[in-house]
């Protein structure tokens, strides 16, 4: 299949439920994995892969890569999920699809492309290197909130890549890992980076008025990040579950709803 | 995935993590996991089993039982090609 795809589960017949996230950058949170393994039977389940970070994607070409390689399968779409982050490029996604055949779409959490989870990332990154780095490595954390109020979010993503690499390089280093280690993840930071930044380019509002939400309880997470007047009208309806949003996605009640808005929801 | 491979992955695990209470289920980011000690413990695990695995591996199956899976298909004499599945 293609590299833009990972297949969750191989369901019968040849519909797809597409499922939009940043799985691999290494994380507590649940992911569309925990969630599918929790539903048992159903459709197939396509989780989008990143891009490759050579190129620094923006979100409409990580939309047009994802999008190509379903139109190339031939198969029909049932619903398209997202969460977090990943529910601005689902809103995206489904639009694209929608121009086609009607879908579903349904969020988990729905967070907008902004520069908060970028910067979130690059203070877990000096957190996490900063023990073996030379004193001084979290002095990045101050740059990188500078960058935020003067860049774009594309241009804040190459900074913060940057910034990550002042920390990784040295920690890593002292750690006795060797260049191609170190490249290795700070290749997985640059995509990360890269994607969370696409987001900000994408407009998916529109789309969301259309969709079901399941939200975590977490204060300030997914609906719960809106003010009140921007929550009304933001998607058609909502689920308010009492978990957390690390652990939204291995609990068994969000996994038996998603399954339900996917089997019942009408399509738009 | 070889019981042995599957001990070795999970003594790793309980290595790294400083923790007795593991099994080959346990998850590597949810026991205190974070990507320094993945990059520390996937040298460690190249040193015991000749398997270069990237940090892509271990996000994806981040399981002793999942990343076996991953270990076996790069050890392998005649690699089968990449599976659909992320482990």
């Amino acid at each position: 299949m293609s590299p833009a795809w990972t297949a969750l589960r191989d369901g019968p017949g040849s519909e797809l439920v597409l499922a939009c996230d940043f799985a691999t950058a290494g994380r507590r949170i649940a992911t569309f994995a925990d969630l599918v393994a929790l539903t048992g039977d159903g459709p197939t389940v396509w989780e989008s892969a990143p891009a490759p970070p050579a190129g620094s994607p923006d979100g409409d070409a990580q939309v047009a890569r994802w999008a190509e390689a379903v139109r190339a399968s031939g198969r029909p779409v049932r619903a398209v999920l997202g969460f977090c982050t990943g529910a601005v490029y689902a809103a995206a996604l489904a639009a694209e699809i929608s121009r086609s055949q009607p879908t579903r779409l349904i969020l988990l959490d729905p967070e907008p492309g902004d520069a908060r989870p970028m910067l979130a990332f690059h203070r877990e990154v000096v957190a996490r290197f900063a023990a073996l780095a030379p004193p001084g490595a979290a002095d990045t954390l101050a740059a990188a909130e500078a960058a935020a109020t003067e860049d774009d979010l594309t241009t804040l993503a190459e900074r913060l890549v940057a910034l990550c690499a002042e920390v990784v390089e040295p920690a890593c280093a002292n750690a006795g890992l060797g260049a191609a280690r170190t490249a290795d993840y700070l290749d997985v930071a640059a995509s990360y980076l890269h994607w969370l930044a696409g987001a900000g380019s994408l407009r998916p509002r529109p789309s969301w008025t259309t969709a079901s939400a399941i939200n975590s309880s977490t204060p300030g997470s997914g609906l719960l990040g809106f003010s009140p007047a921007e929550r009304a009208g933001l998607v058609a309806d909502a689920v308010h579950l009492d978990v957390s949003h690390e652990d939204l996605m291995r609990t068994p009640e969000a996994a038996r709803t998603t399954a339900r808005l996917v089997r019942e929801k009408e399509p738009t | 995935m070889t019981e042995d491979l599957e001990s070795v992955l999970l003594a790793l695990w309980r290595e790294t993590l400083s923790h007795d209470d593991l099994d080959a289920d346990s998850n590597f980011f949810v026991h205190g996991g974070h990507s320094l000690l993945g990059l520390v413990m996937l040298e460690r695990v190249q040193e015991l089993t000749g398997a270069d695995l990237p940090l892509a591996d271990l996000f994806e199956c981040p399981t002793p039982a999942r990343l076996g899976e991953r270990v076996r298909a790069a050890t392998a004499d005649d690699p089968a090609p990449a599976p659909d599945s992320p482990c």
